[in-house]
């Protein structure tokens, strides 16, 4: 009895020191598994933005547009006080009674799509090119506060329009990075700000069918960074999204007018959602995409497969990735479009 | 003996990633540390509402290094005299150039051309409550001058900055580009968190997010300025004031945008003059503290204490504004 009671208790004893030296051990496995995810996350992360060498054909074709009559920069107060700037292009007479919003590419500003912007104006089309914050006169360069962000500007400036503008159809025109942009906001719950949307060299993700490798050498992601912040994202961890992951193919002191690198949150912000084609059935108003046939950064010919046959596709023959912003020809079928559209609405 | 030592490393290791796991976890739950911000302080936003602002002069815009346009308020001189003195003054935390229009239409009207600034992260310049790095503000600082050069190439320069901007205006005379400036003068300056200066909690008017700071800095001195766009401090500003205020700053910012962790680095390597101007019925600092915290390192320093006037006084009150304006001609007179 007595000797049943000692072995019982010796036994109870060890059961004890074994589940906890099994516990500890758990533990130790646990924070070790965790240490090592930390340090892969902080190697990933601490892999530097390349900037890739400079991509002529952007510079000599953006630097070749008039700009002698380009309208200053106006400025009005986002929701979070921010200033942000935009230019506006007041619609020639006639009017036409539509309004556009025409966003540029990625780097660039409002600069560079002037020419697009004074032919709508000259159809009779109010036209308003905004800097996206981070670009231009609005933000700081390459940044942005959180994702979403350039939705509640876009948001602001529509109401900004709307105190001139009550009852005006609104087009939403974007260009490359700015295209892509312009579908996520046409597939987001703000769509019903617009009545149509004219996507130009849409950029739609890297691994969109239209997508070339590392977009013609225009631009250089970081991907180990931008998968570590992406995984940390989904782990509802935002602490470092103000690295920058991308780099464009910009030329020397171009810093005044061009921004040089984006930030993680701004770089998927300004584009498409993570899935385009998710942008695409969660739009509900009209959506038409032009691209140029000659683009170096796009696979035109691979549009019509990526959009599906609700988007309209028109490509235009001799002209490339600035030129869909720039070229005579190009910026007067564009506006002739956007014109037409709203007489028929 | 090889299994033995495969055995020890293969423990090592384990431990080892354990160590940075628990590490890990550490700073993750002290940078997820929510930031809460305190209740308006009436005295602040009373005071600064009580300035006459109609002839305030419009923005005018520049472009820093980095592209960024950066907002600035131009005070041009009531009289012109060749050599005319030259002053940038620097607003407080939270707020802008419009904050400081009294003081710098007061130094306009002593002579003085005068530019007030909004700070990269306020007003008109950048996106709120966040910079790029740190540093960026002495580099923006130092775009200024030389926009301002162009006009006045040899005009002697005086630093002016209060509270915040006073710690920040402190900073730069003791950075490496202290000499683009003759004279330093501070008002009612934030002289760090530890700061012997400071009222019990501030006076009330900012929170900072401590454990945050913390685990940011521990990750700083590792050389990972990973998550420096994080907010850490949130100011007692009027709900929905937004538009002229900013209610939270991000830690590089924070960091930037005042003195040193410790002041006295930044005193100990300033060796062009510096002024201290304080209210004596400062609701934020304790005024009667500065001589004493300024001396012990830099004796050279001038502390003057005004009676009756509190933070905001000191750059809105007219006998204030009218002393400190008095003081910055007549030293750019004696020259």
């Amino acid at each position: 009895m007595m000797d049943g009671n000692v072995s019982g208790s010796r036994g109870f004893c060890i059961m004890i020191v074994s589940i906890l030296s099994a516990g500890s051990n758990v533990l130790v496995w646990m924070l070790a598994a965790v240490g090592f995810a930390a340090l892969l996350l902080a190697a990933l992360i601490a892999t530097p933005v390349r900037r890739p060498p400079e991509l002529t054909s952007i510079s000599t074709t953006a630097g070749a547009v008039d700009r002698s009559d380009m309208p200053a920069l106006q400025r009005f107060h986002a929701r979070d006080g921010t200033e942000l700037a935009y230019r506006h292009y007041p619609g020639h007479s006639p009017p036409n009674g539509q309004v556009a919003i025409v966003v540029h590419g990625s780097s660039g500003s409002s600069i560079a799509v002037h020419a697009l912007a004074k032919t709508l104006a000259a159809r009779g089309i109010d036209t308003y090119a905004p800097d996206i914050r981070g670009h231009g006169g609005s933000g700081t360069r390459g940044d942005i506060g959180y994702i979403g962000q350039l939705e509640d500007d876009l948001s602001d400036l529509v109401a900004e329009i709307r105190t001139a503008q009550p009852a005006a159809p609104l087009t939403l025109i974007g260009h490359s990075s700015g295209g892509g942009f312009a579908l996520r906001v046409a597939g987001s719950p703000i769509q019903n700000l617009f009545s149509r949307t004219v996507l130009l060299a849409p950029y739609l993700g890297y691994d969109a069918p239209s997508s070339r490798q590392d977009a013609g050498g225009w631009a250089s992601p970081d991907i180990p960074r931008f998968l570590a912040l992406s995984v940390l994202r989904r782990l509802g961890i935002i602490c470092c999204e103000s690295l920058p992951t991308i780099a464009f193919a910009v030329g020397p002191n171009t810093s005044a007018i061009l921004a040089p690198t984006y930030s993680f949150r701004l770089m998927k912000n300004f584009a498409a959602s993570a899935d385009y084609r998710g942008d695409l059935a969660a739009a509900g108003k009209p959506i038409t995409l032009f691209g140029g046939a000659a683009d170096e950064l796009m696979l035109p010919g691979k549009y019509r497969d990526a959009v599906g046959p609700r988007v309209p596709v028109r490509l235009i023959d001799g002209v490339n990735h600035m030129g869909i912003v720039s070229d005579p020809a190009a910026v007067s079928v564009i506006a002739d479009d956007v014109a037409k559209a709203g007489g028929g609405s | 003996m090889v299994n033995k030592i495969v055995s020890v490393g293969l423990k090592a290791l384990l431990w080892g990633f354990a160590g940075t796991g628990l590490a890990s976890l550490l700073l993750v739950g002290l940078v997820a540390w929510p930031l809460r911000q305190p209740p308006e302080l009436a005295s602040i936003s009373q005071s600064a509402r009580a300035v006459d602002r109609s002839n305030m002069p419009g923005l005018d815009r520049f472009q820093a290094r980095d592209g960024t346009w950066l907002a600035y308020r131009h005070y041009p001189p009531s009289a012109v005299a060749a050599n005319t003195p030259v002053a940038i003054l620097v607003h407080g935390s939270s707020g802008s150039s419009t904050s400081v229009h009294a003081l710098a239409a007061a130094l306009a009207g002593h002579g003085v051309e005068t530019y007030a600034i909004d700070i990269r992260g306020h007003g008109g310049s950048g996106a709120r409550g966040d910079i790029g790095h740190v540093g960026q503000l002495e580099e923006d600082m130092a775009d200024l001058v030389a926009l301002i050069r162009k006009a006045a190439p040899t005009a002697p320069l005086t630093l002016i900055g209060h509270s915040s901007g006073g710690g920040f205006a402190l900073r730069v005379a003791g950075s490496s580009i202290q000499h683009l400036f003759a004279r330093t003068i501070l008002l009612a300056p934030f002289l760090g968190a530890f700061a012997p200066t400071n009222q019990p909690n501030w006076g009330g008017w900012a929170n900072a997010d401590i454990p945050r700071i913390a685990a940011l800095t521990t990750l700083r001195g590792i050389g990972i300025d990973c998550c420096e766009a994080l907010p850490v401090l949130a100011f007692a500003v009027p709900a929905h004031s937004e538009q002229r205020q900013v209610p939270v700053y991000t830690e590089r910012l924070r960091s930037n945008f005042g003195v040193h962790p410790d002041f006295r680095t930044d005193l100990a390597t300033a060796s062009q003059p510096i002024s201290i101007f304080a209210g004596a019925a400062d609701e934020l600092m304790r005024s009667d503290k500065y001589a004493e915290a300024v001396h012990a390192v830099a004796p050279s320093v001038i502390v003057k204490l005004i009676d009756g006037v509190d933070h905001m006084g000191i750059v809105n009150s007219p006998r204030a504004i009218s002393m400190i304006a008095e003081d910055v001609a007549k030293f750019g007179a004696s020259s």
